[in-house]
């Protein structure tokens, strides 16, 4: 088990740094500097600029400088932040982020859940209809058009909650709804699927041929087995909804890093493009490991764990 | 097995339920006795020390925490501010600034000449990275010393001859140097607290200065709360207690807030503007920013000047602004924008129109002469660029179909991400022609005109005229101003009526939709808005 783990362990790192080598590459392949802009600023300036940046030097140079930097965890200075450092600007922005990932992944995997078991048990009758029906509102209609009737209805119109901004959980409720509904609505179809194949096995016959009550089948036998697709997707899909998103937190004000990465982009923000890359793949990978470690417990055949030499 | 599978939905709505707990619920609608103003600002602002911002939105905040050696009336006349009274040699090189005994850093110190000296030395350090330095280019030895060939700060033309002062050189003389005294780029910063703490300007706690407002809150990304700044000489005239800004991205977002009353000034978002400009709930205050196509005078067949007169005469600019942009922009028959000064008025009303707008007649005619000089019988195919971004994309649309009607010509749109597109105008040659806009950082026609001079660093769409070049090297020197604003009218005669080096498309405009009880809200079409004056009706 240890050395499955060390083997893991290495392996993510050699992918973390697969991956910010190739983000140093390309972002410094595609055009465009940090100070161009619009704006006149003079030669002299701009010159000015980049030595204060460390971006007049060679890019091999900043290549070094920043891998050894962040081996001692220090993610550089944003371009975009003259007071606080990359560290910092994560350290304020992910917890916001993260939080309200977490309400909105919740939503999104009891709701799914639900509708898609409903569906499922219903299959072709109304209920399925109505749940499926649901699921493919949310999937079609974009985060931002939704985000944006319910600051009219909720906010505007019926005045019961804040349009934007964030400060307390009431703050909170209408973006997590934004960002719950497209994966709630995936996870409920993902769910549906996999728990009709389950209902039409044959253990599944056979142990309500034997007299078990059905919903101890439902639950303990089938639902069991149809979890795992569905976590197979969460690794994934925890990792891209706990490091924010670009539109709902433009939309509502929420001073998360979702926001913040996306735009290092088109200010072409070196440093924080690079962190940005760090954090979700760090992120990412440590969601697949905990997937891998939860197959095997839910689903003992699959023994990870135990049956790695 | 049931209580595993069941068991974890539970505790997290038990989790759930705990967070609401943690909420502190805040009673909506309960009325301020005190004057807040309600702003929103688009972005969390890169830094608050005034020498180190390079945006317009962070230079608002600025502007209200720190005053400069002379401020700006309602109407844009430049007038006493931390300096009381001052004095201008005759050669127009020399200013000498009586500071006012009673001003004061928010911290209770005095503000004295050496704050100025020590400031504007500080900013023009090679080291320092300020992005709008040349601002102070027009001190003596200024730039040289910004370039390191100078290292003896004493040679710069600034001094403080006792604590109250201030003596400032400059190595041309400048009509427009005062008020550029007043742009958020040269405001001080305190001497002491500056080498006591570098890092002063990052905390609310430890910032200083010296304006209407001090720094009372900064929670990143979130809020910036300014008060009012009890040691400012100034407070007495004063009613706004405090301004509250929040960082809201998405204007229509910002829009929704005004109409719950959560904000006072908003801009709104583009699909609104024509409507509530309609319904007069919008206000429109231009800004000293031309938006034009930029032709690439190396690049055929934009190296015709007939042909970039057709180009350009057969642009409807009063259809384009009021059809398709809908934000009360100003339709420019000449390349300065609306409302910047000649030094000597408004240059716009000075020099007048320098063509006609929707001429397709005579675009037709200085096609076929273009052409013929060319001794070509058709245009080529031609490619305009242009970014990704809203207003340079519609824009883009707009005059590639205004161009295949009147002209029959085509244009292909290549659409670039934003700074792609600015690198490629940028490198003067990855480029045939394109939307683009320029504005003044300082209240004059010559902020503008200098980028069109043969070797200038910003002459992107490499146009050359001697003629032009020897107007602009004299009025650089001209010490007399009505002899400067004709120099300056000649110059763009030539570079539009003779040469259209570019097509003008218009004056940008500034909407705003704002609390019909908030008064007194200074807004320039060069500076920043002041709100040191503003107050709310009861």
């Amino acid at each position: 088990m240890a050395v499955y783990l060390i083997r893991r362990v290495l392996l993510s790192l050699l992918t973390l740094w697969v991956i910010i080598t190739l983000t140093f590459v390309l972002m410094h392949a595609i055009p465009g500097d940090p100070f161009a802009s619009e704006a006149r600023i003079s030669p002299q300036a701009l010159e000015n600029l980049r030595r204060f940046y460390g971006l007049d030097q060679p890019l091999p140079v900043q290549y070094v400088k920043y891998l050894s930097n962040l081996i001692r965890l220090d993610l550089g200075r944003s371009l975009r932040s003259e007071v606080r450092d990359i560290n910092q600007i994560i350290a304020d922005g992910l917890p916001i982020s993260a939080l309200l990932g977490a309400e909105a992944l919740l939503l999104a995997v009891l709701g799914g859940m639900t509708l898609g078991v409903l569906a499922a048990l219903g299959h072709n009758r109304l209920l399925d209809h109505l749940s499926i029906g649901l699921a493919i509102i949310g999937i079609s209609v974009p985060s931002f058009i939704l985000a944006t009737l319910l600051i009219n209805v909720f906010a505007v119109q019926l005045g019961l909650l804040p349009v934007s901004t964030w400060g307390t959980w009431r703050h909170t409720v209408l973006p997590a709804v934004a960002l719950g509904l497209a994966p709630l609505a995936y996870l409920a179809r993902l769910t549906r699927s996999s728990m009709l194949e389950e209902l039409s096995q044959d253990y599944v016959k056979a142990a309500i041929a034997r007299g078990l009550s059905r919903p101890r089948v439902i639950v303990g036998h089938a639902l069991r087995n149809a979890l795992l697709p569905m976590v197979t997707v969460l690794g994934p899909l925890s990792a891209g909804i706990l490091t924010g998103s670009f539109i709902i937190e433009n939309i509502f004000g929420i001073p998360g890093i979702g926001k913040i990465f996306v735009l290092s982009i088109s200010d072409r923000d070196y440093p924080l493009i690079l962190s940005g890359a760090v954090v979700y793949s760090a992120l990412l990978l440590a969601a697949n490991f905990l997937v891998d470690v939860a197959y095997g417990v839910i689903d003992p055949r699959i023994r990870v764990l135990g049956g790695a030499r | 097995m049931k209580i595993r599978v069941w068991g974890m939905p539970l505790i997290a709505v038990l989790a759930l339920i705990a967070l609401a707990g943690t909420g502190v619920f805040v009673p909506a609608g309960a009325a301020p006795a005190r004057q807040v103003l309600r702003l929103n600002l688009e972005g969390e602002p890169p830094t608050l020390d005034p020498a180190k911002i390079d945006n317009r939105a962070a230079g608002t905040v600025s502007k209200q925490l720190f005053e400069g050696l002379v401020r700006l009336d309602k109407d844009g006349n430049a007038i006493p501010g931390v300096a009381e009274r001052w004095q201008v040699s005759g050669d127009g090189k020399v200013y000498t600034f009586f500071l006012r005994r009673n001003a004061r850093w928010s911290n209770g110190d005095p503000v004295t000449a050496q704050d100025f000296v020590y400031s504007y030395i500080r900013q023009l350090g090679p080291k320092f990275g300020a992005p709008l330095v040349d601002n102070l280019f027009f001190l003596a030895n200024a730039e040289q010393f910004n370039e390191g060939k100078i290292t003896d700060p004493a040679q710069v033309g600034i001094r403080a001859p006792d604590d109250f002062t201030v003596e400032i050189r400059l190595h041309t003389p400048a009509p427009f140097f005062l008020k550029l005294l007043a742009f958020f780029s040269v405001m001080p910063v305190s001497q002491k607290v500056d080498q006591q703490n570098p890092r002063w300007m990052n905390e609310a706690a430890t910032f200083v200065s010296n304006g209407p407002f001090r720094l009372a809150q900064w929670v990143h990304e979130q809020r910036i709360v300014l008060e009012r700044n009890p040691n400012y000489w100034g407070r007495d005239q004063m009613k706004l207690d405090a301004i509250e800004f929040t960082m809201v991205p998405s204007r229509a977002t910002a829009y929704q807030m005004l109409q719950t009353g959560q904000l006072d000034i908003v801009t709104p978002p583009p699909e609104l503007t024509g409507r509530l400009l309609a319904e007069k709930k919008a206000q429109v205050f231009p800004e000293a920013r031309t938006y034009f196509i930029r032709f690439n005078n190396k690049v055929a067949p934009f190296t015709n000047a007939n042909i970039r007169k057709a180009f350009s005469l057969a642009l409807n600019r009063g259809a384009f602004t009021r059809v398709v942009l809908q934000g009360g922009q100003i339709p420019l028959r000449g390349f300065i924008p609306h409302g910047l000064s000649s030094g000597t008025g408004e240059f716009r009303k000075q020099a007048g129109d320098l063509y006609k707008d929707n001429d397709a007649t005579r675009a037709q005619e200085h096609l076929q002469a273009g052409l013929k000089e060319l001794g070509l019988t058709a245009l080529p195919e031609i490619t305009m660029r242009a970014s990704a971004r809203e207003d340079l994309r519609k824009i883009a649309q707009a005059v590639q179909a205004q161009w295949k009607q009147a002209l029959k010509v085509q244009v292909n749109i290549e659409v670039m991400e934003h700074r792609a597109y600015v690198a490629a105008v940028r490198s003067k040659v990855n480029y045939v022609l394109g939307p683009f806009s320029t504005g003044a950082d300082y209240d004059d026609a010559f902020n503008l005109m200098g980028q069109f001079v043969t070797d200038d660093f910003f002459n992107f769409t490499n146009y050359t005229n001697p003629e032009y070049d020897r107007l602009m090297r004299a009025a650089a020197v001209e010490t007399n101003a009505p002899r400067r604003t004709q120099l300056m009218i000649q110059a763009e005669k030539i570079l539009i009526q003779q040469d259209m080096a570019i097509a003008p498309l218009y004056t940008n405009t500034q909407v705003v939709l704002q609390n019909p009880k908030l008064k007194n809200v200074y807004r320039y079409a060069v500076a920043e808005d002041s709100y040191r004056d503003a107050f709310f009706e009861p």
